[in-house]
């Protein structure tokens, strides 16, 4: 108890001292006196010093340099602060599991601090000395907002259910806060998938992201029309700001050319949308994996055979077609030490624990035996015809048989060949696992797919060339992977194994793809 | 419950008026020559009347005295004032040396601890020689504070938090007991839990199935709901209020317990804590923690400090929904 007043005191004391020096002058001298420089210190993060001098802003290593000046910090008592603004799923979710477990991983006692539900914080303490390392400071808000957070420099970490938005990397260059879309800069940490909801007692189990969409533009008002009773359909949607409105709009409403209803009925929070939904027999709402809570979660069918539930494989390998990654980015700037443990901490297998526990899907690697993938082949077989022959079939199998799938998965953003953000992390995930030597498998083969549009042929050819880019561009991450260990192998089968119907956006983006097959 | 804290404030106001008279006698100079902190007798008291003390001696008194003070030998209580304010004061508490209650044959402390449904443990403890004291019960990082009866007995029913932690109980002078129940079948709840310290009103609230505030459902401290003690099958869950707010230094929880597997649907109970803004803990922070447990797994434990609102809002509650995190019920 004593000790935990000491650490507040502690923080109190680092939190005043931090304001009174940002104005005033330091003076940094290398150890042998030869180089000095004079100006105002805008932070130190226990390792390093930002000085506002004559030549510009300067990082200059504290250990190399001693510091005269009323406005150097008190090393000893040095407590890295480290802020976190954004999305309320991360915030209330997510955070707290990852920043608990960070803690027993690095033998931390951690305390958290509440004020309200906008705002908490965590403590770490030593163990063993009991002084205090770290304080985590959480702002509750929106993915928009942590965001703006980040760039106007009230937040260090930003945690967002979105990718950054183009504007928002332009206002990052010029506000000196690097490039938020690079991939140094952020970091997937756990997966959701925006999933429809409706009431336990309605008797409509399935619908396709068509039908989604022309339900929440008001096309489609009755149950009836989906195979239910008759009955008018209620629309429960997040509130405006919400992200994952954001993306159900754009990967399925905005792209089928139409609008959001206006008679939608908006909630503040998932559980209260999901709550509404579960006691209304008539409703459906646009809710989340991770909290799904008293409603029903509908399976999503492709309208021509296809299905997809939103299942753990499925979101790591974005065969669900409405995977939300969840992701922190951080400003181009040294984080303090334990800030980048922490960092480092959420994409190791500890840090995947917590991910399973606070409700989320993972992100480590699964294997799905070819057994188990019947449905796929199904869909192959339907799809065979002209361009597609038996012999091709015949080489498909020959190639999946005795081979597991990884749930790694590589899709692309429209048309193009660059990778979406998921796909980005997938990268960096498999060039690990190369490297750890933890993928169990002698071989594994890149294998492209394509969407059904144009000839075959060429179709054929593109799906290999992007898994042989998919191999390129994990073997540049996988630096240190002893490759005499395993091969690594390319092969294409274009459009002859669709996982949804090519006659929607959405639906092509899926079926354009590089899996990973090991044997 | 009711009976025992009754009998329990009238002990401890009982000491307090003996603590009390005598230092009404001794003055100024009493303070000087004992380890008792000044603050903890308030000046102005000393000034009121003298002789009908228990009736003089105002309630909140009580809790300026720590028991552990009040449990040690009391060099300073001499006869006269002890005498007039209680022969059963007397007797088992303000002796010098601890002595055995009427029905105990030894000062040996002895603690039991069994399973019965709901997985709930019964825990008795049996300490003649501690009768009126202050004891904590300590169960898996989950700790309250309460009192022992005059014959030094107390009895709770807790529910376990996991299957190998044992029951204990810790005396005013630092000592313990301590008991392990059968292994209980946790498995079948989830559970969570928070406790603190000093004192401040707390309360889970646990909404099941969707349902709103006030609505059938809505189970907390004031709508407890009904373990399945009795064996019978119960869908809702329950609440569990433990430890006496009276005993001073209090240490309180509440368990909210939720029988899992019996749902025909997934489904979700949500959770919030509400802390009252009261005159004592206005603007002040109430130290505690927080546990999960589901299925019978690992008790993940959080260290808590709340900042309780300033004291212009007094009367008024922190709402906080996401300190817990939601219980998810998986279908049968």
């Amino acid at each position: 108890m004593i000790s935990v007043r000491t650490a507040f005191a502690a923080v109190l004391f680092h939190i005043i001292l931090a304001a009174s020096a940002s104005a005033q002058d330091v003076t940094l001298a290398s150890r042998d006196g030869s180089v000095e420089i004079v100006g105002t210190l805008l932070g130190y993060d226990g390792e390093f010093y930002r000085v506002d001098s004559d030549y510009g802003v300067l990082t200059v290593d504290g250990t190399g340099v001693l510091c005269a000046g009323p406005g150097c910090p008190d090393l000893e008592a040095f407590v890295a602060n480290i802020a976190i603004s954004g999305a309320g799923t991360v915030a209330n979710q997510l955070i707290p599991s990852l920043i608990e477990a960070f803690a027993r991983h690095q033998g931390y006692s951690a305390q958290r601090l509440v004020t309200s539900d906008a705002e908490y914080s965590y403590v770490l303490n030593e163990t063993d000395t009991g002084r205090t390392a770290a304080r985590f400071t959480i702002r509750v808000t929106t993915s928009d907002e942590g965001f703006a957070d980040l760039l106007s420099d009230e937040a260090d970490i930003a945690m967002s259910l979105r990718e950054v938005l183009p504007e928002e990397v332009a206002r990052g260059i010029e506000a000196g806060l690097g490039r938020l879309s690079s991939p140094a800069q952020n970091r997937v940490v756990a997966l959701d998938a925006l999933v429809p909801v409706a009431s336990p007692r309605n008797s409509v189990l399935e619908i396709s992201p068509e039908e989604l969409s022309q339900v929440f533009s008001g096309e489609i008002s009755n149950w009836r029309e989906l195979g239910g009773i008759d009955a008018p359909i209620v629309l429960h949607a997040p509130d405006q700001k919400s992200s994952i409105l954001n993306v159900f709009l754009e990967k399925i409403v905005l792209p089928a050319g139409r609008h959001l209803s206006a008679n939608v009925q908006r909630h503040a929070t998932n559980s209260d949308l999901v709550d509404a939904v579960a006691r209304d027999p008539f409703a459906i709402g646009l809710s989340t994996l991770s909290g799904p809570g008293n409603a029903r979660p509908l399976t999503l069918t492709g309208g021509c055979g296809f299905r997809s539930g939103a299942i753990p494989e499925a979101l790591k390998s974005e065969d669900y077609p409405l995977t939300t990654p969840l992701f922190l980015y951080l400003k181009g700037r040294r984080l303090p030490a334990v800030g980048r443990e922490f960092m480092r901490f959420t994409q190791t297998p500890a840090a995947q624990i917590a991910v399973l526990r606070a409700g989320f899907v993972d992100q480590g690697i699964a294997r799905t035996p070819v057994r188990r993938q019947g449905e796929r082949l199904a869909n192959a077989i339907r799809n065979a015809g002209p361009e597609i022959g038996l012999t091709e079939l015949k080489r498909l199998v020959a190639a999946l048989d005795g081979s597991r799938r990884l749930s790694v998965t590589f899709r692309f953003d429209d048309g193009a060949s660059t990778l979406d953000a998921q796909s980005r992390s997938n990268v960096i995930l498999l060039a690990r696992a190369l490297e750890t030597g933890t993928i169990g498998a002698n071989e594994l083969t890149f294998v492209g797919f394509s969407d059904g549009l144009g000839a075959a042929g060429a179709n054929k050819q593109l799906s290999r060339q992007r898994a042989a880019s998919v191999r390129e561009a994990v073997l540049q991450e996988a630096t240190t992977a002893d490759l005499g260990q395993i091969s690594l192998t390319v092969d294409g089968f274009g459009e002859a194994m669709p996982m949804a119907c090519d006659d929607t956006e959405w639906g092509r983006q899926v079926n354009r793809r590089v899996e990973i097959w090991s044997r | 419950m009711v009976e025992k804290r009754r009998v329990f404030t009238i002990g401890l106001t009982l000491i307090a008026a003996a603590a009390t008279g005598h230092i009404m006698q001794s003055g100024g100079a009493f303070a000087a020559r004992t380890d008792v902190s000044p603050p903890a007798v308030k000046p102005a008291q000393t000034d009121t009347g003298h002789s009908d003390i228990v009736a003089a001696l105002p309630l909140p008194l009580v809790d300026a005295i720590s028991p552990e003070r009040l449990m040690m030998p009391v060099p300073w209580a001499e006869g006269r004032i002890v005498a007039a304010v209680s022969f059963q004061i007397e007797r088992d508490t303000l002796t010098d040396a601890p002595t055995p209650s009427f029905l105990a044959s030894s000062c040996e402390a002895t603690l039991a601890a069994s399973t019965k449904a709901g997985a709930m443990v019964d825990v008795a403890l049996s300490a003649p020689c501690n009768p009126n004291e202050r004891i904590v019960v300590k169960h898996a990082g989950l700790e309250f504070s309460d009192i022992t009866d005059r014959d030094g007995a107390y009895f709770v029913s807790v529910p376990a938090l996991n299957n190998h932690d044992a029951f204990s109980v810790t005396f005013a002078n630092g000592s313990s007991v301590q008991a392990k129940p059968v292994t209980p079948s946790l498995e079948n709840y989830d559970r969570v839990a928070i406790s603190w310290q000093g004192g401040g009103k707390m309360h889970i609230h646990a909404l099941e199935n969707g349902v709103q505030f006030g609505d059938a459902g809505h189970v907390w401290a004031g709508f407890p709901g009904t373990s399945d003690t009795a064996g019978g099958p119960v869908d809702g869950g329950f609440l569990t209020a433990l430890g006496n707010p009276d005993v001073v230094g209090p240490m309180l929880a509440e368990v909210y317990s939720f029988p899992a597997g019996r749902r025909h649907e997934d489904g979700a109970v949500r959770l919030s804590v509400e802390a009252e803004v009261t005159d004592a803990t206005c603007g002040k922070e109430i130290i505690g923690q927080t546990h999960q447990i589901s299925g019978g797994g690992v008790v993940d434990s959080t260290q808590i400090a709340l900042t309780i609102p300033a004291c212009d809002n007094i009367g008024g509650f922190l709402v906080l929904k996401n300190l817990l995190q939601d219980l998810k019920i998986a279908r049968n």
